[in-house]
């Protein structure tokens, strides 16, 4: 398992944000988390990059247990967060988004007098990332003259410079128009099976199109988890969340 | 095409050129008023490029740049005063002070963000601007005097104004190939993406603020240097040196010349300090038209001057098109 | 030594007031418009110039106090409107930039105007007398401003917590995209707020006139003093920025008056004086540091 869950909870002083949660993430698949707002989406997330701390249970990250890990050691051990708000670095050129991205795994000192016109290997490994995510026309173009879009795709790419061997993605499709929507889409389908990916998502198109397994997540627990076909058909889960969006 | 990184390059060239030559010239015309002015641009040049480095480069507003500036000039003074007569342990000693005062003043200061920020360098830069007028045996509120500029060896004479010009601007130069080196380095391609986005560089795994501090100590020694040569240039230091209003001073050239552009600090220098000599002859208020110019650069051209043309540019390019997912 | 103490606590009571009265504006702007406005001591400044000007012509002190406030607000509003809205939503350094551009100005401004040399502003002669509070006979005028900026304390107390144009600033200082949602007219209540703070500015520069100089650049020092207020205070609460103006005033001049005072006893009279006069003016931005040290945000931001 790439991600294993068990009985994981979480408390915001009288709130029970998460509750006995247990799920397992298979290496090299999408998982796709849904569930109506508020139902702890965001939390689970926040939980599993460590930027909060779970009161109870245990995470395991392909085998190794890490919920008392800090996000520093996650994300070297290989779990990357990627956020809702695209985060870029608007006025550095893609390229250098992607190198001092980059740069920080290749070395250990600040590099005071390096010139970093000259650091190959990080300038290779950066314009590779760069065709990774559909940008490697674009290396020159600053960061604040990109569509929308391409801001998210070298927001993924950011992630992917910190060499990740799992990804959670806060809800990427935020914001985008219907063909931004399917390059994303896309983009995220050829990161595996080489990534393992947690998609939080309300796009549901964007959800069906990519899950390999679908978490429904209402109130803090775990509603139901199956495949994309086990989700739409559970009389459960129509009631509690897909009835009212209509999903055919 | 020659690359940018050529380009200006050649730029430096001429303009060293320009500059070694200028005392000749302006000495030819009978104009060796304007020895001096050049010497005090130069100077401002260091100080200022060292303030972009903070501000441009690092997005750090600090408010008390100034107070290395000045701090420079008093370590300098006061070495003299004591009889140190060698300008190279002036210049160590000079760069060494500013250089700790601003690791310590960055050291706190990074603690706080935005506004608050900005209060707490404006505010240590009041203290050490009220240290030196407090001391008295230092001349105070009436400054101190440098009785003579220390020795330079290789059997030059450094009271010589020649001299001290080729000295000057020797210093500019290697200060700016200093901030060249650093600017395009993996520091400062780090230093700007902290700018930029400094969460996400937390996320990736960056230490900023030792990034920050870093800078803001790098910034003071340059500052400390420029310091003890404008010292030794006027022969007298003032606490007026390290006021607020200096610091404000800097932060127009920079905005003048270029936030974040690598010759930003030398043009904001050259075009304040010229202006400076033309409209106080002419006009007695002409305080007035600084802020007037300066009010229209921050309004139209966030970039300054040097942004400026980047402006006209951009209007004219056509926008990114799509690329496609793989 | 006692009197001496209790005068000069005093002093600092009536300067905390002073600070008072600039510092809450200034915090409001801060807090309102997330707006660095280095320019309200020049307003401060235009205040006390056109309270000297009209006093100067009409031979009284509060013809000259009543025609400074809307004049000076006036100023404030045409500045806001043509220059300040346009910089709300740029980052601090624009704002720094721009707002010393304007002190440039204003300094050079008021020169033309009313010539170099500072204007007179005289006490209204009916308070140029003292009053005996116990053992120290104590400034009439000075007392007046301390009630009168208690008062005026106390009305923006009301204003902010009980009335609901108060509610939208409190609203807009916490959460811009939350009062537009409410409704508010964001525009006029970013200048009203402005207008607002320029003409408390105002009033503590016509009140101040009588003991300083008028003249170009006496806005410069009290804006610093002012914005460590705010600092210290927390940005944005004008609880802040009263308990922030207290510190700072009675601090302030305290060490001003009482550390040369105390260095006397111990060392020769001309250092004692110099040295502990730059100490005293060193005292606040060292209780500064120390509280932004101990508390990042100050001591009671609004927004926590």
């Amino acid at each position: 398992m790439a991600l294993q869950i068990s009985g994981l909870g979480k408390r915001f002083g009288g709130l029970e944000a998460i509750r006995n949660l247990s799920l397992q993430i298979a290496p090299g698949t999408i998982h796709a988390l849904i569930g109506p707002n508020g139902a702890g989406k965001t939390t689970l997330i926040s939980l599993l990059s460590g930027f909060l701390a779970a009161d109870c249970g245990n995470i395991d990250f392909f085998g190794k247990p890490i919920q008392h890990r800090s996000q520093q050691e996650r994300v070297g051990a290989g779990l990357v967060r990627s956020f809702q708000i695209t985060s870029i670095f608007p006025s550095l050129t893609v390229l250098e988004n992607l190198q001092v991205s980059v740069q920080r795994r290749h070395h250990r000192g600040f590099g005071f007098l390096a010139a970093a016109a000259s650091d190959r290997r990080a300038r290779e490994e950066a314009a590779t990332l760069a065709d990774r995510v559909g940008l490697g026309r674009h290396l020159q173009s600053r960061g604040d003259a990109l569509s929308h879009g391409m801001r998210r795709r070298l927001d993924v790419g950011l992630s992917l410079a910190c060499a990740p061997r799992m990804l959670l993605m806060d809800e990427p499709m935020a914001g985008m128009g219907h063909d931004e929507a399917d390059e994303v889409v896309s983009l995220i389908r050829s990161l595996t099976p080489e990534l393992t990916i947690l998609l939080v998502e309300h796009d549901m198109d964007a959800v069906f199109a990519l899950a390999d397994r679908i978490t429904v997540l209402v109130l803090g627990a775990v509603l139901a988890s199956g495949t994309a076909q086990q989700i739409r058909d559970d009389p459960e889960v129509r009631a509690a969340y897909l009835g009212t969006e209509g999903a055919s | 095409m020659l690359t940018k990184k050529s380009q200006s390059a050649l730029v430096w060239i001429v303009l060293f050129v320009a500059l070694a030559c200028f005392p000749w010239l302006a000495t030819w015309a009978g104009q060796d008023f304007y020895i001096g002015v050049v010497i005090r641009i130069m100077i401002f040049a260091i100080v200022a490029s060292s303030l972009n480095l903070i501000l441009g480069y690092g997005g750090m507003v600090s408010f008390g740049h100034a107070a290395f500036f000045g701090l420079g000039a008093y370590a300098a003074s006061i070495a003299v005063v004591h009889g140190a007569n060698n300008v190279w342990l002036v210049w160590t000693l000079a760069a060494v002070v500013g250089g700790i005062s601003a690791l310590a003043v960055g050291f706190v200061a990074t603690r706080t963000r935005g506004a608050y920020f900005i209060m707490i360098t404006l505010a240590m830069g009041q203290l050490f601007y009220f240290l030196f007028v407090g001391l008295r045996q230092y001349g105070g509120d009436d400054g101190l005097r440098m009785p003579t500029r220390p020795a330079l060896g290789f059997g030059l004479d450094i009271a010589s104004e020649s001299v001290f010009y080729a000295v000057v601007l020797i210093w500019t130069f290697l200060m700016h190939l200093l901030l060249a080196r650093l600017v395009r380095s993996r520091f400062g391609l780090a230093l700007e993406a902290v700018r930029e986005n400094e969460s996400r560089m937390g996320a990736i795994g960056y230490s900023t603020r030792q990034y920050r501090v870093i800078a803001f100590a790098v910034a003071g020694v340059m500052a400390g240097v420029a310091g003890a040569l404008l010292a030794m240039h006027n022969q007298f230091v003032s606490p007026k040196m390290l006021h607020w209003s200096q610091s404000g001073t800097l932060m127009i050239m920079v905005a003048l010349g270029g936030m974040g552009r690598l010759h930003g600090g030398f043009l904001g220098a050259a075009v304040f300090l010229l202006l400076e000599e033309v409209l106080s002859s002419y006009f007695s208020y002409w305080h007035i038209f600084v802020g007037a110019i300066l009010l229209l650069v921050v309004m139209v051209s966030p970039d300054g001057l040097a942004g400026l043309g980047r402006l006209f540019k951009r209007k004219a390019a056509t926008p990114v098109d799509e690329g496609h997912a793989p | 030594m006692g009197t001496l103490l209790l005068e000069q606590t005093l002093n600092g009571l009536q300067f905390s007031v002073t600070l008072f009265l600039i510092a809450a504006g200034l915090t409001l702007v801060f807090g309102v418009m997330n707006f660095v406005n280095l320019a309200h001591g020049s307003l401060f400044m235009v205040g006390a110039y056109f309270a000297a000007w009209f006093a100067g012509m009409s031979g009284s002190f509060w013809i000259g106090l009543l025609c400074a406030l809307p004049a000076t607000a006036l100023v404030g509003l045409v500045v806001e409107v043509l220059v300040l809205r346009r910089l709300y939503a740029k980052d601090h350094m624009v704002h720094v930039l721009a707002t010393f551009a304007l002190i440039l100005i204003f300094n050079d401004l008021v020169r033309i105007v009313w010539g170099p040399l500072p204007l007179p502003l005289d006490l209204p002669s009916g308070l140029a007398g003292a009053i005996q509070l116990g053992p120290v006979p104590y400034s009439s005028f000075r007392l007046v401003i301390m009630l009168s900026g208690v008062l005026v304390g106390l009305l923006l107390w009301l204003l902010v917590t009980r009335t609901r144009m108060g509610m939208w600033v409190r609203a807009g200082a916490n959460n811009r995209e939350m009062a537009i949602a409410m409704g508010v007219n964001v525009k006029w209540l970013y200048t009203a707020v402005f207008t607002f703070g320029t003409v408390l500015s105002a009033l503590a520069g016509v009140m101040l006139g009588p003991f300083v100089a008028v003249e170009s650049g006496m806005g410069d020092g009290v804006l610093i003093l002012a914005f460590v207020v705010v600092v210290i205070g927390g940005i944005g609460s004008v609880l802040g920025a009263a308990a922030g103006a207290l510190i700072v005033g009675v601090v302030d001049t305290l060490g001003r008056t009482a550390l040369p005072a105390l260095l006397s006893a111990a060392l020769p009279p001309t250092i004692a004086t110099s040295l502990g006069s730059a100490l005293g003016s060193m005292m606040i931005y060292l209780v500064m540091v120390v509280v932004l040290f101990w508390r990042p945000s100050g001591l009671f931001p609004a927004n926590s």
